[in-house]
């Protein structure tokens, strides 16, 4: 009898569910709005000063740095465009490493270093980021301004406004 | 002692799992035969609900080329539930995005939404396969898209009509030897009917894979897939049966005109394996090595140094049932068209010859793990390639494991996967003329 009963309210069970069918003439609603769940980042601050912010990610083998130097805004005047230039000379060439050779490291790591008037950033597989991030410091802190460059990059420069 | 030993160990493994790529993925059928397969990731609140069906250009019948292209843009003029001209309007207005794309051997189909949407795409997918309306009015009015479309993006469009050269001759029996876009009076004489015909037969669930990617509850996210997909009939077998090719024993040659362009250019083509194969991937890395970057051997010699042509390169175009492998070149100056084959051919014995350098192999191996793992940076990206490594290589982990394939690549076989199929007598020249307009 027992067995019967439970049987029976599967049986209704199964029915149920078979009933329970979704309408589909009508667009589904939307659940309730969902929130941007960023990781809690780690942040410390080097004796020189320089602020750092760290979000671990462990779903690739990549790692990616960015550094913005927090400049106040200021008028070029007379010399409109130099911090522009500035930018695009830092990594070509520095004391400890010339310009072919430090572009040479980075493909050869397939990685990317690139450097503008505010900062830097440089990505690259997790393996290769300590020598990746030291290519970036240096370029960022010992680059060297030669004239053959600056020369190369006024004439860039010139070029592009012709062209705009 | 032991302790040390083991905490060397476990440092090791440690070190190891951080390198390891690992995209966490969950696979199954439904009943009805359509493959699922859920990807997890929390880090951004969105969600991609994208299918891929095992229909391309090459399962078109003679003379309808371009029809599996066509019927992709009759997929998005409604259904039994969502009003014609509906579609793009529920997207946008719900916060998503969406397209759909066919080659020769896939049609895959994508929206992204906020992910308290998940439902909202399962549905539009789920009617888009159920039941599509199909008429007239659609064929009429995709018609003129689709020819616009092929205008667009190939007609007028500098150096594209290439391929279409190089299929019609690399590929002799195998429907390949077509090009997705298909040609004007194909498009034209496609009958209502045969679209009809084309829904019954390949958009089954059978021949389908659902991926749902991104912030889900899965539980959740598999009850809706239940009730949205699990009622979909299924559908006969889809059976793939195509030619195989004759080998490419001699020399072939050929020119094609192309109005839209003043600088010729000099291709070499040659039918390769299937992208399924160890051998197509060591092309994959030959490619690379001849031309990708400023560093690489035919930029740096023909470009840079001896500045004979303005571009050259090499393009691995692999497919699910062969490859084309093509090296290019456009003269600079008054450059012979034969002298850059003759440039090219140099470097290809170069490579059939003497082994590539240790350096430029662990630069190489660099570039494509670098790009592997950025290949799979965004939650659109690997939806795609969840979904094309299922049905197109027949594994789903490939997503994690393929860099284990090209990391076990030696350069003696790339010396030994040259000789076998980079040789003048298996290939095509193609002259790729300028016509007057």
């Amino acid at each position: 009898m027992k067995t019967k009963i439970l049987s029976l309210v599967a049986l209704f069970l199964t029915t149920f569910a078979i009933n329970a069918q979704i309408d589909r003439s009508k667009m589904p609603e939307p659940g309730p709005d969902p929130v941007v769940k960023l990781g809690k980042p780690v942040k410390f601050t080097l004796n020189n000063g320089l602020k750092v912010i760290m979000v671990e990610n462990h779903k690739l083998p990549r790692i990616s740095a960015n550094l913005t130097i927090d400049n106040k805004p200021y008028l070029e005047g007379e010399i409109a465009g130099v911090s522009g230039m500035m930018g695009s000379l830092l990594g070509r060439g520095t004391a400890n490493i010339t310009k072919d050779k430090f572009n040479e490291k980075v493909d050869f790591l397939g990685a990317n270093v690139s450097f503008f008037s505010s900062g830097a950033f440089a990505s690259s597989l997790t393996k290769y980021f300590p020598e990746i991030l030291g290519l970036m410091a240096d370029g960022v802190k010992n680059s060297q301004f030669t004239q053959e460059e600056f020369d190369k990059e006024r004439q860039v420069t010139l070029d592009n406004l012709k062209q705009n | 002692m032991k302790k040390s030993i083991l905490s060397l160990a476990s440092a090791m493994l440690f070190v190891f799992a951080t390198n390891a790529q690992k995209v966490e993925f969950e696979e199954y059928d439904l009943s009805n035969g359509m493959h699922v397969i859920l990807h997890k990731d929390t880090s951004a609140p969105v969600v991609i609900t994208s299918v891929f069906y095992h229909v391309g250009a090459k399962d078109e019948q003679p003379g309808r080329t371009g029809m599996a292209h066509f019927f992709e843009h009759l997929l998005f003029e409604g259904t039994e539930n969502i009003d014609k001209g509906e579609w793009f309007k529920i997207v946008s207005s719900n916060g998503g995005r969406n397209n759909a794309t066919t080659d020769d051997d896939r049609t895959y189909y994508y929206e992204i939404f906020p992910s308290n949407k998940l439902e909202l795409g399962l549905w539009m997918e789920s009617e888009r396969l159920l039941h599509p309306i199909i008429g007239q009015d659609g064929v009429d009015t995709q018609n003129e898209v689709v020819k616009e479309e092929k205008r667009l993006r190939v007609d007028n469009q500098p150096y594209s009509r290439f391929l279409e050269y190089v299929k019609e001759n690399i590929f002799k029996k195998h429907p390949y030897k077509g090009t997705t876009i298909g040609k004007m009076e194909d498009l034209d004489a496609a009958t209502l009917e045969e679209f009809l015909a084309f829904n019954k037969k390949f958009y089954v669930p059978n021949n389908a894979t659902l991926v749902v990617a991104g912030d889900i509850d899965v539980p959740a996210a598999k009850k809706m897939i239940q009730d949205y997909f699990g009622p979909i009939p299924r559908g006969a077998e889809v059976e793939k049966d195509f030619p195989q090719e004759d080998p490419i024993t001699e020399a072939m040659t050929a020119k094609g005109y192309d109005p839209n362009i003043q600088i010729p250019a000099i291709m070499a083509a040659y039918r390769t394996p299937s992208m399924k194969t160890r051998d197509s991937r060591v092309l994959d890395m030959i490619s690379s090595y001849l031309s990708t970057g400023r560093s690489s051997v035919l930029y740096k010699k023909l470009v840079d140094e001896k500045k004979m042509a303005l571009q050259a390169g090499a393009i691995n175009a692999s497919q699910e049932d062969y490859g084309t492998y093509i090296l290019y070149g456009l003269p600079q100056g008054d450059t012979k068209l034969e002298d850059i084959i003759a440039e090219i051919d140099e470097e290809i014995v170069k490579i059939q010859t003497d082994l590539i350098s240790e350096k430029d192999f662990q630069k190489l191996q660099n570039q494509l793990e670098n790009n592997f793992v950025n290949s799979n940076s965004s939650v659109e990206g690997i939806a795609s390639s969840l979904a094309t490594y299922h049905v197109l290589y027949g594994d789903t982990n490939l997503i994690n494991t393929e860099i284990d394939i090209y990391r076990s690549i030696t350069r003696e076989e790339i010396r030994e996967v040259a000789k076998k199929y980079l040789n003048p007598n298996q290939r095509l020249t193609l002259e790729y003329l300028p016509e007057a307009k």
